[in-house]
């Protein structure tokens, strides 16, 4: 077992899933996004943690289980107000302008945050 | 170079690339199905570091429960507006490129580091290992979950619970909801919802109590009920229905009072914990939990309060 | 009763009657969820006693010591936000009452969510745990985000999906960095060891997550919507409450944890905390809306009370904690009016105010008393606040930071009179033709006695203070 292979991997997760954050118009895909960041993260405290006479830690397994129930019940909760949000407006995406998480083409208009 | 170098390597390469198609290109149904391989491909690698608990909870969990969440989010959108299944063009710029390669170089960093820097394993790994013999558990991170973190596990099912109560507070009414499958008179469909989800149950229970002792436990068992219940709601068997009994929400409760009072009696009686908590007790706070996770994660599906029988 | 059982009920108590208000039927629900409510609060007058006592409380589940198992912990500063939650969230019962009534949309869900974020704040504040922190503000979080969607409108919902995104990001931040700790200590208790280069990253990395949650600059931009369409009982916890908790997180985790080069990081933030209070406040004197105001003067706030990081020293801590205490009144009772402002009027657009002194008496008399708080005019909350931050960087020849915080006090001062010179003394607004009817007086009684509390703590701080700074060793070392 290798733990280094994984940090890479885990780094590179979650660069893939950072960059996928930043240019996702579409709330679903900043979701997918989220949670492969999740999944990044989780995997390293899985692997930096040196393991106990040879068996994994059992702590950080607790802690990244939890993690991942609350990812999920957050995920759901997510996605059922993402479709109310597209009901009400038409579309499941963010105002680039009041998009915190968009870094792209975000159209220089003068307004100010907050203020529609 | 030896063969288990070889595996963590093609394991890595599998991940990244199906990470990559998940944020890649246009079609939303593509992204979310690579998101469920890469959750599969996720509990392969947790197998792999020895952690099986993990391994099997986010393969139901992080994948397939996941996974069938968004896929009932994605048919909603396109009911709603067909042109949903391919999202519009996304902004890419080289600042966000440069941004991501510049955290994942971070994140590389502190990992390698911080592996290479320390210098014992975990104190609080070590003190789980000499008290799981006086417990009479075999699956420390089941101990770790029930007993000396257990108030960290009774939020979590709070939360499911809160994310549950969230979700219907913004709850799409105006989706009427209709049988999904128009054709379960298939005789195969029947006889296969007929033998799997019995199957399934038997399994969730095998899991519930296998837990104790080797990977399992309550959040695996409950996600392969909640994984019959979204089977049984597909086919039809099970409909959506607009109100919920008091049952039901008590079966949803269940979980939360039983880990509840799991942590508090000892607290509250003075006596020992380990008194409280012989197998019997932890077992009978798991089955609640079990029975909540999987009655919480299959409304949640439905997107509905309640339930009825879809086969009268 | 013995004061770990009075611990154990602050977060118990909430949590059993989310339970029960959730089984019971919805029309239940609001009376079902009115003995807890009133009851916790009791818990804390036998938990005053015992800090003014003893100084700290503590409870380990299980009797486990950590790192195995998990830990409380009640000091002081712990205890002051715990009463203004506990004033906070009785004050804004006549408002949910009236507006979350059974049969009213939402009203089903807002009992069981309320009691789960009152019970999540009592965790937050009583955490001696890293994860346990961590497990309570995902709970908080969620239930704010819940809440917030009741209102149903887009600006609601789309601020609700900011404000989660967001989370998830900075929570993401959080626990890379509790996961470091643990890898680097092998504990997850709080105050844990420090020191070593791993330990500065988590540091850092758990700061930036707790600053997302916090809404501090340059993380901010969630809150002037998320606070602005939530209903006005829920933006009153919010505002007072919600992230302050992230706020004690930051100062506890950042005096828990020295690192090697902490004096520069603590300026920078204390640079970052001057940043934001003086866009904050530039901010809030430029929008036209009275609820988007009441938002950015908390950001500024929230600036004001980082200095505490630069500026470590006893009169700092208690200047900073009897700041949440102050504050956190007098932005709760903004927040109570505004909402029957909106409710009466029909909007809170600032065009409307003239002449509220005479529509609305009791309401623009809340806004004048909880604005001199804000200002920080003797003998109000937030003057004990300035003065005790001006005395700390006075006794360490801090000229900068003297500079900041009388300054801060001017700023704040631009857009509160802006606001309240609209309010009185001109004659009624003609843009609005037609009034609503009004909420139940109760309502108005409410904001105003909660802007009144704000202004007497000012006028006896003795006793807070003098319990603060018995504390101030065991939180800044």
């Amino acid at each position: 077992m290798n733990p280094a292979v994984y940090v890479l991997v885990a780094a590179a997760i979650f660069g893939i899933g950072l960059h996928g954050l930043l240019v996702a118009r579409h709330v679903m895909r900043k979701l997918l996004a989220l949670n492969l960041m999740l999944s990044a993260l989780f995997l390293l405290l899985i692997v930096v943690p040196a393991s106990i006479d040879g068996r994994p830690d059992p702590v950080p397994q607790a802690l990244v289980l939890t993690g991942i129930v609350i990812a999920v019940s957050t995920t759901a909760f997510a996605l059922a107000l993402m479709v109310r949000l597209f009901r009400r407006q038409g579309h499941a995406s963010i105002h680039p302008d009041l998009d915190p998480t968009l870094i792209g083409q975000r159209r220089a208009t003068k307004r100010k945050e907050g203020d529609r | 170079m030896n063969v288990g170098l070889l595996i963590d390597l093609l394991l890595g390469l599998i991940l990244v690339g199906l990470a990559v198609q998940v944020v890649l290109g246009r079609q939303l149904f593509r992204s979310i199905v690579f998101y469920v391989a890469f959750g599969l491909a996720m509990a392969l690698v947790w197998a792999r570091l020895g952690a099986v608990d993990l391994a099997l909870a986010d393969a139901a969990l992080g994948a397939g429960l996941t996974g069938a969440l968004m896929l009932a989010a994605f048919r909603r959108l396109i009911k709603l507006d067909p042109a949903q299944a391919v999202t519009s063009g996304s902004a890419h710029t080289a600042l966000a490129l440069l941004i991501a390669v510049l955290a994942a170089g971070m994140v590389a960093t502190i990992g390698l580091t911080a592996m290479a820097l320390e210098s014992q394993p975990g104190a609080a790994g070590v003190a789980v290992f000499e008290a799981l013999p006086a417990t009479g558990l075999g699956n420390p991170v089941t101990g770790v979950l029930l007993a000396w973190r257990g108030f960290d596990t009774l939020v979590e099912m709070v939360v499911l619970l809160t994310a549950f109560l969230g979700a219907r507070v913004v709850a799409d009414e105006g989706w009427a909801p209709r049988s999904t499958v128009a054709s379960f008179d298939l005789p195969l469909l029947r006889t296969l919802v007929a033998a799997i989800v019995p199957l399934a149950s038997l399994i969730a229970l095998y899991l519930l109590w296998i837990g104790s002792d080797q990977p399992g436990g309550a959040f695996q068992a409950g996600s392969v009920l909640a994984a019959a219940g979204v089977l049984l709601l597909l086919t039809g068997q099970l409909l959506p229905a607009p109100t919920s009994s008091a049952w039901l929400r008590l079966g949803l409760v269940l979980g939360v009072a039983g880990i509840g009072l799991l942590v508090l009696l000892p607290m509250l009686s003075g006596r020992p914990p380990l008194a409280w908590l012989g197998r019997g007790a932890l077992l009978l706070a798991e089955s609640m939990m079990m029975v909540s996770i999987g009655c919480t994660l299959t409304l949640m599906f439905a997107g509905a309060p309640g339930l009825k029988d879809g086969t009268r | 009763m013995s004061p770990t059982s009075a611990l154990i009920g602050l977060v118990f108590v909430p949590l059993a009657a989310m339970l029960i208000t959730f089984v019971a039927p919805p029309r239940w629900r609001r009376a079902l969820a009115l003995p807890a409510m009133l009851a916790w609060p009791l818990l804390l007058l036998m938990l005053s006693a015992e800090i003014a006592r003893s100084g700290a409380i503590g409870l380990v589940f299980g009797g486990w010591m950590p790192p195995l198992g998990i830990a409380w912990r009640l000091d002081a500063l712990g205890l002051i936000l715990l009463w203004v939650h506990a004033l906070v969230g009785l004050a804004a019962l006549p408002s949910a009452w009236h507006r979350f009534a059974p049969g009213t949309p939402g009203s089903g869900a807002f009992w069981p969510l309320w009691l789960a974020l009152g019970s999540g704040i009592n965790l937050a504040l009583l955490a001696a745990d890293l994860f346990n922190l961590y497990v309570a503000l995902e709970l908080i979080t969620l239930a704010a985000v819940a809440l917030i969607t009741i209102e149903d409108s887009i600006a609601a919902l789309g601020s609700a999906m900011r404000y989660l995104l967001l989370g998830v990001l900075g929570s993401l931040m959080y626990v890379l960095g509790v996961g470091l700790v643990y890898a680097e200590t092998g504990s997850l208790a709080l105050p844990g060891p420090g020191a070593g280069a791993v330990n500065a990253t988590a540091l850092v990395l758990m700061l930036i997550g707790l600053m997302v949650k916090a809404a501090i600059f340059p993380l901010h931009v969630w809150l002037p919507g998320a606070y602005s369409s939530a209903p006005g009982a829920v933006a009153a916890l919010l505002s007072a409450v919600v992230g302050k908790v992230a706020l004690v997180a930051i100062w506890r985790i950042w005096f828990a944890h020295p690192v090697p080069g902490a004096e520069t990081l603590a300026l920078l933030l204390g640079l970052l905390g001057a940043v934001a209070m003086f866009y904050g406040a530039l901010m809030a004197y430029l929008q036209t809306r009275l609820k988007l105001v009441i938002a950015w003067s908390s950001i500024s706030q929230f600036g004001l009370f980082l200095l505490l990081l630069p500026l470590a020293n006893t009169a700092a801590f208690q200047g900073a904690s009897f700041g949440l205490l102050g504050h956190g009144l007098a932005k709760a009772a903004l927040f109570l009016a505004a909402a029957n402002i909106v409710a009466v009027l029909g909007s809170d657009s600032i065009r409307h105010l003239p002449g509220l002194d005479r529509r609305m008496p009791i309401e623009a008399l809340t806004l004048a008393l909880a604005g001199v708080t804000l200002i920080g005019l003797p003998p109000s909350g937030g003057f004990t606040t300035k003065w005790m931050l001006l005395q700390s960087a006075w006794q360490q020849q801090g000229v900068l930071w003297l500079l900041l915080i009388a300054l801060s006090g001017l700023v704040s001062a631009a857009y509160v009179f802006r606001i309240l010179a609209l309010t009185c003394f001109h004659p009624v607004c003609r843009a609005v033709d037609r009034t609503h009817p009004r909420p139940p007086l109760s309502v108005s009684l409410s904001a105003l006695f909660l802007a009144l509390a704000s202004l007497l703590v000012g006028l006896y701080p003795q006793p807070v203070l003098e319990l603060l700074g018995r504390a101030a060793p065991g939180v800044i070392g």
